[in-house]
């Protein structure tokens, strides 16, 4: 059924530890994602539930304390041959050139994603020389930020390219660091939390450009976000983690229009915007614990209101069955859940 | 609507600039930062206004402001209690002191609002020790008590903050503004710092604290998500000034400033179908250099040339929706 | 559940005891730690320590080099006597070790008397040679036949306490300067950072000099101490002052403090109560790394001549010996002193580090 040219890249029992004073623990346990091509994957969750060092393990970018430890990562880049990343030495030259290369990369904070001390133009440029086949003259480069610049929706890009970070806004900012990592036309792009430094109408700029840029390249994109509501505009499938683990895992509409896991269940009915006026929001009850106090069994089982003893506390839904077609729960009880309508 | 309601605080041209010095040894001022520019509204018993607008609209300023953490360069804040009005604007700190348990505040980021070096129980209960309104036995109980009601344990007495999470230090907070039963909180972004769970948890304790305590609050925030669910009334601020107010339905049904509009179609709804469409682009001001007008004018679409004559004043448009755009009265 | 209880215990430390087991991760500052600890307890009981007087001299022995001491189960620790031989031509005399022989050295061993702290009387060391005939020198002797190890230990006394009585009058001019500026801010802040700036602008060695020469000669040596004590703390304050008024600046618009003031707390409180818990560590590390500049500082004067003077017994004093290329080069045991120099300047570098480290109150 699964055909490996469909995806852009295959994730599979990613497990990633991190060591502290008395002992480790696992910060992603048994991870496995697939992410289409040309399509945007969401990982949702809160704090520390491990999205993002789920992301940056693509880029072998865990710094220590933090190690992977098992788990196998293929990245499918089209007309080439598969290239396994989780196989990759640290200082190979194949990851250097998949960093920035083959996959971008955005961050959260557009200042600090930005050097002071250089114009936004040389750093664009940065990753046409490094990354590119064959050799571009410096004017062709110059030539092609413009046009990047162009096309992220700064105005007048052949003057912006010489100015330097601080003096230009937040929301050019981030676009200039989108154009950045799009100048080499990454098959896939990492976004975490891109637009949750920003104001919300320069929010609704950036997921425009996002989604216009994706059509554009065909780009695959990663979004690792906390907030629904970008999720629900921008994603096409969505994977929702609780403390290292998959809860559920489908598309965006299933998930909002049909979710199953408690977790997500609870995510969802604790977003005021969904929430009639005047109505107490269905918050979960109690805090996220530790992740280095991860409860046995389900993780989610402490705050779960149809949790079972002597189910949810041994054992958890490590295989996440599928329901529906292409709907994956990590839950014991959601068949229950589902048909019966606990 | 709440034209019968006690009004207890009223802000009347309420301004707030910040001196631009110019560079150099005889640093001279050189020109104002209009941070708060000329705000007026009223604010009824039990009631919740959401203070909203982009990042560096004044909106914080504001809040700070009205508490006197900042001292207004001019404008009223006239506080109503006990059937008595105060001008907090001029008062002097000692008097000051003696109104502060009856107005209170909540940080927006948990971890810097809390004194890591005291205990959860020295820093909610400090406000009794300042006004001296109990024994430190006393205060203990207190402390306790208002703990238990926050979702905490009397247990946590005697840790420090570096030992809770984001909720937490954010019920301690609350605990804290608590404590010497206040009836105005301004919650300074409350709950932007916190996770969504936890967000709804916050809110759901607010909302029951309101009901018990008849608590008036200030809601800052830049997430309308939060704000069209918890408040009464809405008022928008752009460059320092309100450019809308209105009870929270009039506000998010029919918006009528072009700026409202504008913030209102940004937001990503979390229901895929609803489809996100952008009104205007536009970046956001700087503040520093504004028209003379409308301050709106180089972002709105619909501007003429009588907009730069405008001075922004709130009209009526109905009972409880006011509008500061001529080409909406 | 012992992750648990082990939560809870972290959860209800204060900070000084998370910055205390931080501090005790830190390897290196402990052990500075504990070596300082040994010098300064060597310094306070020097009377006891050192085999000699430090002005004892025996001028048929100057120059003598050190004794290694040995050991063997016949004669327990023991040093060969030294033989002095004189070139009869240039008079130099060179010292031969004579393996015939040795001289016991026992502890506890009766020397010359002293008065611990001008109390007990004793003539108790805590090791020497009973036979009040002959002499040892561990560490070498200079020219009038002194023994430099005890000229060392009775020089740590001054060298070390320079620095601690000079961080207490630091401390408060610090403190107090550095407070003023950072709360009243505006004119008066701007008057105290530029008088900063300016003394922070004068060259130091000529105002030493001037100073030096100022100090009468008849002055006790005491006297002339505490004068140096006070020049240097007195142009080393404004880092510190610094620190306070920076610090205090940035603690001002911490949200907790906001907080504060709009509960009522007046500004002393808030300043007491609030804001200085919150950089007293600062404050430490800083201290602590001011003492070494503190120590350096007496040693550099003392060494050109122009702080203390013989027959005050500092490090800094002992080097002065050794000003000449030549006694250097025949007699570098001299410039032991400077060993101890280096290694006090580190260990209280290594402990200003590991509490900078364990104070940072976010760091785990």
């Amino acid at each position: 059924m699964i055909n490996e040219k469909d995806y852009i890249l295959t994730i599979d029992n990613l497990e990633i530890c991190f060591e502290v004073d008395g002992g480790s623990f696992k910060a992603v346990d048994n991870v496995s994602l697939k992410i289409e091509r040309g399509k945007t994957l969401a990982i949702v969750g809160e704090s520390g539930c491990g999205k993002s060092v789920t992301a940056y393990s693509i880029l072998k970018l865990i710094q220590k304390p933090g190690k992977i430890i098992g788990g196998k990562i293929v990245l499918y880049p089209s007309n080439e041959r598969p290239i396994d990343i989780s196989e990759l030495n640290e200082r190979s030259q194949l990851l250097y050139h998949i960093r920035g290369g083959y996959i971008g990369m955005i961050f959260q904070e557009p200042m600090t994603a930005l050097s002071p001390v250089h114009t936004i133009g040389n750093q664009i440029l940065e990753g046409i020389s490094l990354h590119s086949k064959e050799k571009i003259s410096a004017k062709k480069a110059r030539q092609m930020t413009i046009e990047m610049l162009n096309k992220v929706g700064i105005p007048n890009p052949s003057e912006k390219i010489d100015l330097y970070p601080h003096q230009i806004s937040g929301g050019m900012r981030q676009r200039a660091v989108i154009a950045m990592a799009m100048i080499t036309k990454p098959q896939l792009l990492i976004a975490d939390e891109p637009t949750t430094a920003l104001d919300v109408t320069i929010q609704a700029q950036i997921i425009q450009l996002m989604k216009q840029l994706q059509k554009e390249f065909g780009t695959s994109i990663i979004l690792i976000t906390h907030d629904f509501g970008v999720v629900a505009q921008t994603a096409d499938d969505v994977a929702v983690m609780y403390l290292g683990r998959i809860a559920e895992h489908a598309s965006v509409r299933e998930i909002i229009k049909n979710p199953m896991h408690p977790y997500t269940k609870a995510l969802l009915g604790s977003l005021p915007d969904l929430a009639a006026k005047g109505k107490r929001l269905q918050s979960v009850d109690g805090f996220v614990p530790q992740s280095f106090d991860r409860p046995r069994g389900c993780a989610f089982h402490t705050r779960c209101k149809y949790a079972k003893d002597g189910l949810c506390n041994v054992g958890f839904g490590a295989n996440l069955d599928e329901f529906v077609k292409g709907h994956k729960v990590a839950c014991l009880r959601a068949e229950e859940i589902v048909n019966y309508g606990l | 609507m709440d034209c019968e309601k006690k009004i207890i605080l009223s802000v009347e041209n309420l301004c707030k600039y910040f001196p631009i010095y110019s560079k150099g040894f005889f640093a001279k001022i050189s020109g104002y930062v209009k941070a708060v520019d000329d705000v007026s509204f009223d604010l009824f018993e039990g009631e919740t206004i959401g203070l909203v607008g982009e990042s560096g609209c004044g909106k914080t300023t504001a809040a700070r402001t009205i508490l006197r953490a900042l001292t207004p360069t001019s404008g009223k804040i006239i506080l109503k209690t006990n059937g008595i009005s105060v001008d907090l604007a001029d008062l002097s700190e000692s008097h000051l002191k003696a109104l502060r348990p009856k107005m209170q505040m909540i940080f927006q980021d948990p971890f810097s609002s809390l004194n890591p070096r005291m205990t959860i129980g020295n820093i909610v209960g400090e406000p009794l020790i300042i006004h001296k309104m109990a024994k430190k036995r006393e205060m203990l109980d207190k402390v306790k008590q208002i703990l238990v009601r926050v979702g905490l344990s009397s247990e946590h007495l005697n840790r420090y903050p570096h030992a809770f999470s984001g909720g937490q230090r954010q019920r301690i907070g609350i605990a804290r503004a608590l404590i010497m039963n206040p009836s105005l909180i301004i919650a300074d972004e409350a709950v932007s710092a916190l996770d969504v769970s936890v967000q709804a948890q916050v809110l759901n304790l607010l909302m029951d604290l309101q009901k018990e305590f008849n608590l008036t609050y200030i809601f800052v925030s830049h997430n309308l998500g939060v704000v069209r669910y918890i408040c009464n009334r809405v008022a928008v601020m752009y460059a320092g000034k309100i450019v809308e107010i209105a009870s929270t339905e009039k506000l998010f049904e029919n918006p009528l400033h072009p700026y409202t509009q504008m913030l209102l179609s940004a937001i990503p709804h979390p229901d895929p179908d609803i489809k996100l469409v952008v009104k205007q682009a536009g970046e956001i001001a700087d503040i520093t250099s504004l028209p003379d007008g409308c301050k709106f004018y180089p972002r709105c679409s619909f501007r003429s040339s009588d907009c730069l004559c405008n001075s922004m004043q709130l009209k009526k448009i109905d009972d409880d929706h006011f509008v500061a755009c001529p080409l909406k009265s | 559940m012992t992750k648990q209880s082990q939560n809870t215990s972290v959860a209800t430390k204060s900070q000084w005891q998370l910055i205390r087991s931080r501090f005790m991760r830190h390897k290196l500052a402990v052990i500075s730690f504990f070596f300082l600890q040994v010098l300064y307890l060597v310094a306070v009981f020097a009377e006891f320590i050192s085999p000699y007087s430090p002005s004892q001299q025996e001028i048929e022995r100057s120059y003598c080099p050190p004794q290694i001491p040995r050991l063997n189960s016949k004669n327990g620790l023991y040093v060969y006597s030294m033989q002095i031989v004189i070139d009869p031509v240039t008079f130099r005399k060179t010292y031969n070790e004579n393996k015939d022989q040795i001289i016991k050295l026992s502890f506890f061993a009766h020397g010359s008397k002293y008065k611990m702290f001008g109390l007990f009387k004793s003539d108790r060391h805590l090791f020497g040679i009973n036979n009040n005939e002959n002499r040892f020198y561990l560490l070498g002797a200079d020219k009038y036949g002194r023994d430099i190890l005890s000229r060392i230990i009775y020089g740590a006394r001054i060298s070390l306490s320079i620095g601690i009585i000079g961080i207490i009058i630091t401390f408060v001019l610090g403190i107090t300067i550095g407070g003023i500026s950072g709360y009243a801010s505006g004119k008066i802040d701007n008057f105290i950072q530029r008088s900063i700036e300016v003394i922070n602008s004068v060259p130091k060695f000529p105002l030493w000099l001037a100073f030096s020469a100022v100090l009468p000669d008849d002055w006790s040596s005491l006297k002339i101490y505490f004068c140096i004590t006070l020049l240097l703390s007195l142009l080393g304050w404004t880092g510190l002052a610094r620190v306070v008024r920076g610090k205090i600046l940035s603690l001002r618009e911490e949200d907790y403090a906001v907080a504060a003031y709009l509960l009522g707390a007046s500004r002393r409180r808030i300043i007491f109560k609030h804001l200085l818990p919150g950089f007293t560590s600062h404050i430490i590390v800083s201290l602590t790394m001011t003492v070494p500049w503190m120590i350096l500082g007496e040693t550099s004067l003392s060494f050109l001549g122009l702080g203390l003077r013989p027959p005050i017994v500092s490090w800094g004093v002992m080097l002065g010996d050794c000003m000449n290329m030549t006694t250097v080069a025949n007699y570098p045991w001299l410039l032991l002193p400077v060993v101890f120099i280096i290694f006090t300047v580190l260990c209280f570098n290594f402990i200003g580090d590991g509490l900078r480290d364990a104070s940072d109150p976010y760091s785990l």
